[in-house]
């Protein structure tokens, strides 16, 4: 920021940003906006303005067995899938941290693969490949696949966690008699916590939000929520599928305030840190 | 007496081409105060490491009372630590970042506490138990990191350059209170600075590194007299190392032959008749006679007063040779008024000493 008044050019510059900022918000939440609210509505049509404030949606969808079984089954596998990539992305990630030599940026590549390929190749390939071995149709399948999906992004937030890691810590702490898994848990892990945290929360979002690999992978008792309200968007006069949407809503609002928290809190701590030792 | 350490035959090497350390042969006494000192690049953290057990030797053992050390791995050693970055951990207060080695060795919570706060009485830090070390003072924090490594009583302690990211006053508050400490509880100590002062200041012995090999093992004032070669009579101190060679040799003394100066007693080191050799005198011996002032006795030079520099206590001058060889003296401030232009310079034969160049 300067110190000097805004010309007339810089504020029309602003509004103008304003404006597009705006609009933009609009074009992406929008279609949410207008469709939440449907699902607190008495009337099974989608139907503006909402005439009478009713539950009936939520109610039917915690009643019917395929819905709730539905729901359960997106919390099981993304439960799974955080746990796992958790696991793969942490030790992968403090790995190549500890890697000296040359080769780390190729391999940083090649772990980021699944990010980048289209996930329906993913979909479609490990579709026969578990079958093969009789993964397709299973938990253990859908959960493997959401990982391979969501384990980079646990590699890179925990990666960007560790460049601010001193190692010396590592060394402090076995000169103190620190054995390595006892100092990976007092030292390391609460240091580099936020950057697991916020993998966490992508990896548990990726599985949860998947369709593509749920699609090829998920049998009738596997199906997740997502897939369950694609199957049933034909049905117009069935707002159930609002009420799962508006669910969905309310778990992704809590895995982004969740991720406003982290970051939050390393903020403070990183000035509370600077401020101190000037 | 057994040492406590012993290196034998260390050698190291990174990369397989570069030897960072050459067959390192040292033995640290028990209870000493032992310092590396040396130039950048010259081995000491790297040695240092290995007795930590941070890096492997690449050929070559290191004892601790006399068994094998280098299979145990870093958290079995019980080897304390002060890092120069302190290192202290950031998410733990000062009194967890201390009880952490306690708890480590499962000590019951009641002595935890006991031990942590007598380890703060130990390196005078009470009252900050509470806080985390961003929020204290890099001389504190270093009392801290002092007080974790010392709190679960190793017998040995390592620092590296601990004091070097402190302002001087407070470096040399702190070497006297290590010292003093080192004296208190009697923990053998490694101390590694490539700050000669510091290592006279603060240590029993001194052992001088350059490339990756010890040039001299002594006592602080044996190496500051009798230094063993030119590298050490140049790095521990200040001293005018002149060039010449060797024209006679006189009993213990030599008589170094410094073209259109003329001949130069010194004590003699290790060289041969006909070698090339350094003269190195200490600027504090160099007297200085100017114009009138007649020069003291023993070696006499003429030259030329080409500098002075104001140190407040003291004037340091530079003179130069008719070879353009210089000398640095030290002296009075009064000298500061010393008129630039042609004086004598002068010193007794015993002051200065001989070594192969
Ligand atoms: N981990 C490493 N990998 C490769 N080379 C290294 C490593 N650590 C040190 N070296 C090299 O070994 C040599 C000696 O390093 P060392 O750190 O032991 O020196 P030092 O005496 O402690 O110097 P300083 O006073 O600068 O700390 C240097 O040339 C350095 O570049
Ligand atoms: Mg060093």
């Amino acid at each position: 920021m300067t110190g000097f008044p805004p010309t007339p050019a810089q504020k029309a510059g602003r509004l103008l940003l304003v404006v597009f900022g705006v609009l933009f918000c609009l074009f992406l939440i929008g279609p949410i906006l207008a469709f939440v609210p449907m699902a607190f509505n008495d009337v099974a049509v989608l139907h503006y303005p909402i005439q009478h404030f009713s539950l009936r949606w939520f109610r039917a969808l915690f009643a019917s067995s395929d819905w709730s079984r539905a729901l359960l089954n997106s919390f099981l596998v993304a439960a799974g899938t955080t746990f796992l990539a958790l696991l793969i992305g942490v030790t992968a990630a403090i790995g190549l941290w500890r890697w000296r030599s040359a080769g780390k940026d190729a391999l940083m590549v090649l772990i980021m693969t699944p990010m980048i390929v289209p996930s329906v190749i993913g979909a479609t390939s490990m579709y026969f490949a578990f079958a093969r071995v009789g993964l397709d149709y299973s938990y253990v399948g859908l959960v493997l696949a959401h990982c391979a999906f969501a384990a980079p992004i646990v590699v890179v937030t925990v990666s960007a966690a560790l460049q601010r890691f001193d190692g010396n810590l590592l060394r402090a702490a076995a000169s103190l008699g620190a054995p390595p898994l006892l100092t990976f848990r007092r030292v390391t892990l609460p240091l580099i916590l936020p950057g697991v945290v916020s993998g966490a929360v992508f990896a548990f979002a990726i599985s949860f939000d998947d369709v593509v690999a749920a699609l090829f992978l998920a049998g009738p008792d596997q199906r997740t929520l997502p897939v369950q309200m694609y199957m049933r968007s034909g049905d117009l006069f069935d707002l159930v599928i609002a009420a799962a949407a508006t669910v969905m809503l309310v778990i992704a609002i809590s895995l982004m305030a969740v991720l406003l928290f982290v970051r939050r809190g390393d903020r403070l701590r990183q000035t509370g840190a600077q401020g101190a030792a000037h | 007496m057994d040492p406590i350490v012993r290196f034998q035959n260390i050698c190291k090497t990174y990369d397989g081409r570069s030897q960072v350390v050459r067959d390192l042969n040292l033995s640290v006494e028990r209870g000493e105060f032992l310092t590396l000192l040396g130039p950048s690049g010259s081995g000491k953290t790297t040695s240092l490491m290995m007795l930590a057990g941070f890096e492997m030797p690449t050929s070559g053992e290191i004892y601790l009372d006399n068994k094998p050390f280098s299979g145990l791995p870093p958290h079995r050693r019980e080897i304390g630590m002060v890092f120069q970055n302190y290192a202290l951990f950031p998410h733990m207060s000062v009194g967890e970042n201390i009880a952490f080695p306690l708890q480590v060795r499962r000590l019951d919570r009641q002595e935890i506490v006991t031990r942590v706060r007598r380890a703060l009485d130990m390196v005078q830090l009470p009252g900050v138990i509470d806080r985390k070390p961003a929020e204290l003072s890099g001389g504190q924090q270093q009392r801290v990191a002092l007080a974790r490594a010392l709190v679960y009583e190793p017998a040995i302690v390592l620092m590296d350059e601990p004091l070097g990211a402190l302002d001087r006053q407070l470096r040399e508050g702190m070497q006297i209170e290590i010292k003093s400490l080192h004296q208190r509880i009697g923990v053998t100590m490694i101390y590694v600075t490539h700050d000669q002062q510091e290592a006279l200041t603060m240590s029993d012995r001194i052992a001088v590194f350059n490339g990756g090999v010890i040039e001299q093992l002594a006592v602080p004032k044996t190496l500051y007299d009798v230094p063993a070669n030119a590298f050490v009579a140049g790095f521990v101190g200040e001293n005018n190392l002149l060039r010449g060679r060797l024209a006679r040799r006189i009993g213990d003394e030599g008589e170094v032959d410094m073209p259109g100066i003329g001949l130069i007693r010194g004590r003699l080191g290790e060289v041969a008749e006909g070698q090339p050799v350094v003269l190195a005198i200490r600027p504090e011996k160099i007297a200085l006679g100017t114009g009138s002032c007649p020069p003291g006795e023993g070696n006499r030079l003429s030259g030329n007063l080409i500098e002075r520099i104001y140190l407040g206590d003291q004037t340091k001058l530079t003179i130069q040779l008719p070879d353009r060889q210089t000398v640095t003296v030290k002296a009075g401030s009064l000298l500061f008024d010393a008129a630039e232009g042609p004086v004598n310079v002068s010193w007794a034969p015993e002051d200065g000493i001989v070594f192969a160049a």
